[in-house]
């Protein structure tokens, strides 16, 4: 029997490539096959995450099959794609371009840049199948020299079915039910999320539409990128409506859950996504979409959401007072998305389709 | 505020998504304009924000350092024809060892070089006479030739150094007499030291003073631009807002005339909007399947009436007269007859009402997915059984399960079916149950027939029966559906309320369970072409699914 490595530089908890990761691991040991997963740095304990040095001499047969999953920079990680002689499928989750990082963190700046490059290297390496979360992230495959016939496209496994089935955390239900507009981010505290924007939007959708909302984002601070944190807050400090936004930092499933029950929309204007997960969670869990169209956020969202292409937060300002004052509208787009997220972005459907793709490229799973 | 899922109809869906979008930006460019001829404080805040995007880049730590001198505190010796000893015992350490490599061999030294006289020097081994000798009279030294004046004089002497005991002797003598030299030498040294260190100092303070310089200068730098910037948009905000006046002083004459003609028009009489035939001949429909519902309803109401009428002279005449004579068992015997009273007359309702069992088959398989999803297979008991078409569909699939019903003559029925059936009722068999020891409860069309209480105790004596993660799945009529609220769901005598789609999460919710499912089921299938919204609604109030199911876990693990 053919062992199965996955491997994957970093493996945390509320990460959108993680959860791809762990998902693929449950679907292939749930078919009975030997999977490990392998990584440079984890805090998870379970699963058990081995540490990525181990991952050539796991495996040892030319029917063995490595899925590395490549979403930042990592010399060691390309070196293991490149020496192993088994066969070898790429999962492209896309990596933000190094600028958005320039002057906040030259780690980042290294990371990202190094991650970009090593796309090239990895198709040099011939892999047997590459698959991108987005014809989107398909676009750069092609472009760094990928063969059509061996690149596919296949949303990243989530935990929206979690989010669907798990309880809601009912103090935050409790705290924030009191007849304000909740509106909702999700996502790190990133540059390229393109807060000032959302910022902007929500201040003026604050002070022209409605004093009473209320901005809730909802992702992780890191200290590497606390400068943009910094200047954020000044800016939120400059529009007068500190006591509006919420920033939850990293939090729960529980608290997740709570967050997208009370939010009125999604609002996104993130400036660089290879997917943007989500998406997929607002559809799954009924709240309707408001966005501004970048890199592959119209492909995700597609007729299922509020997508604008111009860059006017007036637009998404109305686009919100739109949504509530219109609740046949809301209906619509909501109904869209779970129709959409049931077929396309479900892990179900996704399984499917993993199955289906890899199963033309000769592996079965 | 989350969105009820029961309030999403997927199947009317007649949002035309690139007109909604032009509206709002038709909307939207309003907005702006009056927000802009309003003077609002709104687009000063707004000039913040792009004056960030213009900041943020130069947030960015200077690519180039400014540059400042270097401290230098051992100068660096000239070239020359010919040198002085003295010159170059005047450095000291490490600047000691690089100078007379530059100056008796002309080249900075290898570091192996380096590293050996260094050491040399710091363990006191070699002064510095011994390493120019050493330097200057190796082959590569003899090569360049450098003349060092003194320096000769002195290395003979040091030779004699080496000649044992004399030599000893030697060093002691001249140490001895060295000494008052070596004093001297002390001294300078020490205020040497001293006059390094506050230079040292001195370069610091200036180094602090510099930089200090150097990052005022770049903030002023920034705010300069952020000022430029500002005062660029200022003006384009301004020239905007003029041109917005002039607009709106037109845009204001328009509709002055516009008012006018529409005053005018007022007069006239409004031509009806509402297509009065088609609004006359719905209500004409309504009107013949309401009557139609009526006489059913009439019919099956006073066939009713009689049956009970007859049956509780029937009782009454039976054990009145004796009741005195009798055992106080044997009256409640007859007291649980009484029960069962209409146990006939339920069933031939059942199969008036409810549809043949071939149908009620078809239409319970909708929940073999919903069970084998859950991975549940066996320990499945159904509630209020009927004539048994559920345990007949599991059976046929493979699933292990039993059925209860209060009901005799269908629990005859399910028995001549070769069914699983106990005949109990559903509170006093659930009681006697183990605890966690069932995978599923099942009550179709069960739940309606019990007081609010009883319903409650059901639902406690479900989630107590069941396993972590096992399914309690309830169907019952829909009365969102119009005809069913209003009407068909009394035709049943034996209902008591018909509980909507939001009392029964709520009640199922507030027992524990997990609400993972409402499924609506069963839409009548003739149904109107949309045409607008009366007819959307229409469609959906009177052709709506006429039942719905709740698909409720108990919470604790996926899969029981």
């Amino acid at each position: 029997m053919s062992r199965i490595a996955i491997l994957s530089r970093d493996i945390t908890p509320a990460d959108a490539v993680s959860n791809d990761v762990l998902a693929m691991q449950g679907l292939l040991s749930k078919r009975d096959h030997e999977v490990r997963v392998f990584a440079y740095s984890t805090s998870l304990t379970v699963p058990e995450i081995f540490p990525s040095n181990g991952a050539l001499s796991y495996l040892d047969g030319p029917e063995d099959v490595l899925i590395y999953h490549h979403s930042i920079g990592w010399d060691a990680g390309v070196e293991i794609v490149k020496t192993a002689s088994c066969r070898k499928i790429i999962k492209y989750h896309n990596i933000t371009p190094p600028e958005f990082f320039e002057g906040i963190s030259e780690q980042h700046v290294g990371l990202c840049r190094s991650g970009r490059l090593q796309v090239k290297d990895i198709i040099e390496c011939r892999p047997d199948l590459l698959l991108a979360a987005s014809f989107f992230n398909m676009a750069d495959l092609i472009a760094a020299g990928s063969q059509n016939d061996k690149t596919f496209v296949l949303p990243p496994f989530n935990q929206a079915d979690k989010l669907q089935a798990g309880a809601a955390n009912f103090d935050i239900l409790d705290n924030y039910s009191d007849g304000s507009v909740n509106l909702l981010t999700v996502g790190g505290v990133r540059p390229n999320k393109g807060h000032a924007a959302l910022v902007e939007a929500f201040a003026i959708y604050y002070y022209q539409f409605n004093r009473a909302a209320r901005l809730f984002v909802v992702g992780v601070e890191t200290d590497a990128l606390a400068p943009y944190a910094m200047i954020l807050r000044q800016l939120i400090n400059s529009w007068d409506i500190d006591s509006r936004i919420v920033f939850t930092g990293e939090i729960s499933n529980e608290s997740l859950k709570a967050y997208y029950m009370l939010a009125d929309a999604l609002v996104t204007t993130s400036e660089h996504e290879g997917f943007c997960v989500p998406l997929a969670e607002a559809m799954a869990m009924k709240v309707p979409i408001v966005a501004y169209a970048s890199t592959a956020i119209p492909e995700t969202a597609d007729d299922a959401g509020l997508v604008w292409n111009e860059r006017d937060p007036y637009l998404l300002a109305q686009s919100i007072d739109c949504l509530l004052a219109n609740e046949p509208a809301k209906m619509a787009l909501v109904a869209r998305g779970a129709e959409r997220y049931e077929n396309a972005f479900s892990n179900k459907a996704i399984e499917k389709e993993f199955l289906e793709v890899t199963a033309r490229a000769g592996f079965e799973f | 505020m989350e969105i009820d899922i029961d309030k999403v109809d997927t199947s009317v869906d007649d949002l035309d998504l690139a007109q909604l979008m032009d509206q709002i930006r038709q909307d939207a460019e309003k907005r702006k304009r009056n927000a802009l001829s309003n003077g609002s404080s709104l687009f000063y805040r707004q000039l913040i924000t792009q004056a960030f995007d213009v900041l943020l880049p130069q947030q960015q730590l200077p690519r180039n350092p400014p540059t400042f001198p270097q401290l230098r505190l051992q100068p660096a010796l000239e070239k020359r024809e010919q040198y002085q000893l003295n010159d170059l015992l005047g450095f000291h350490d490490e600047e000691f060892v690089r100078t007379a490599y530059r100056v008796v061999l002309g080249r900075e030294p290898d570091d192996a070089g380096l590293a050996e006289y260094l050491g040399k020097l710091r363990s006191g081994r070699y002064n510095k006479i011994d390493i120019l000798t050493s330097l200057r009279f190796s082959p590569e030294g003899e090569k360049a030739n450098v003349r060092i004046a003194g320096l000769n004089r002195f290395s003979a002497f040091r030779k004699l150094y080496r000649v044992p005991i004399v030599g000893y002797a030697l060093q002691v003598a001249v140490a001895v007499l060295r000494l008052p030299v070596l004093i001297t030498n002390h001294r300078r040294l020490e205020s040497h030291t001293a006059a390094q260190l506050e230079r040292v100092a001195t370069h610091i303070n200036e180094a602090v003073a510099y930089f200090s310089d150097a990052e005022e200068h770049r903030l002023n730098e920034i705010s300069r631009t952020q000022f430029e910037v500002l005062q660029q948009q200022l003006e384009e905000l301004k020239d905007a807002a003029r041109s917005e006046i002039d607009s709106l002083s037109s845009a204001h004459a328009a509709l002055k005339s516009d008012v006018l003609l529409r005053l005018d028009q007022l007069n006239k009489p409004a031509e009806p909007q509402v297509d009065v035939a088609e609004l006359q001949e719905l209500r004409v429909q309504f009107e013949k399947q309401f009557d139609r519902m009526l006489e059913r309803l009439n019919g099956s109401k006073m066939d009713l009436a009689q049956r009970e009428n007859r049956l509780s002279m029937l009782l009454d005449g039976t054990h009145r007269p004796f009741a005195a004579q009798l055992h106080p068992d044997q009256i409640q015997t007859i007291e649980n007859e009484d029960d069962h009273l209409l146990d006939s007359l339920y069933w031939s309702l059942e199969e008036d009402l409810r549809g043949t069992p071939e149908e009620i088959k078809e239409e319970v398989k909708v929940y073999l997915p919903v069970l084998e999803n859950a991975g549940i297979r066996d320990a499945i008991l159904d509630v209020g059984c009927g004539r048994g078409e559920w345990l007949e569909v599991l059976r046929e699939a493979d699933f292990q399960a039993r059925g209860i019903d209060h009901n005799r003559i269908q629990i005859e029925h399910c028995k001549s079916l070769s069914l699983e059936v106990i005949e109990a009722e559903a509170l006093t068999y659930l009681r006697g149950l183990e605890e966690a020891s069932l995978n599923a409860v099942t009550a179709f069309h069960f739940a309606e027939h019990l007081p609010l209480k009883s319903f409650i105790r059901f639902l406690d004596e479900s989630g107590r029966t069941l396993k972590p993660g096992g399914l309690l799945i309830l169907e019952t009529p829909n009365p969102e559906n119009l005809l069913v609220g209003s009407c068909n769901f009394y035709l049943d005598p034996s209902h008591k309320n018909p509980i909507p789609i939001p009392t029964m999460k709520l009640l199922v919710e507030a027992r524990g369970f997990h609400c993972q499912d409402i499924m609506k089921l069963h839409t009548v299938s003739s149904e109107i072409e949309v045409k607008d919204r009366l007819t959307s609604d229409v469609n959906h109030f009177i052709y709506g699914p006429m039942n719905y199911a709740v698909v409720a876990r108990r919470p604790g693990s996926d899969t029981p």
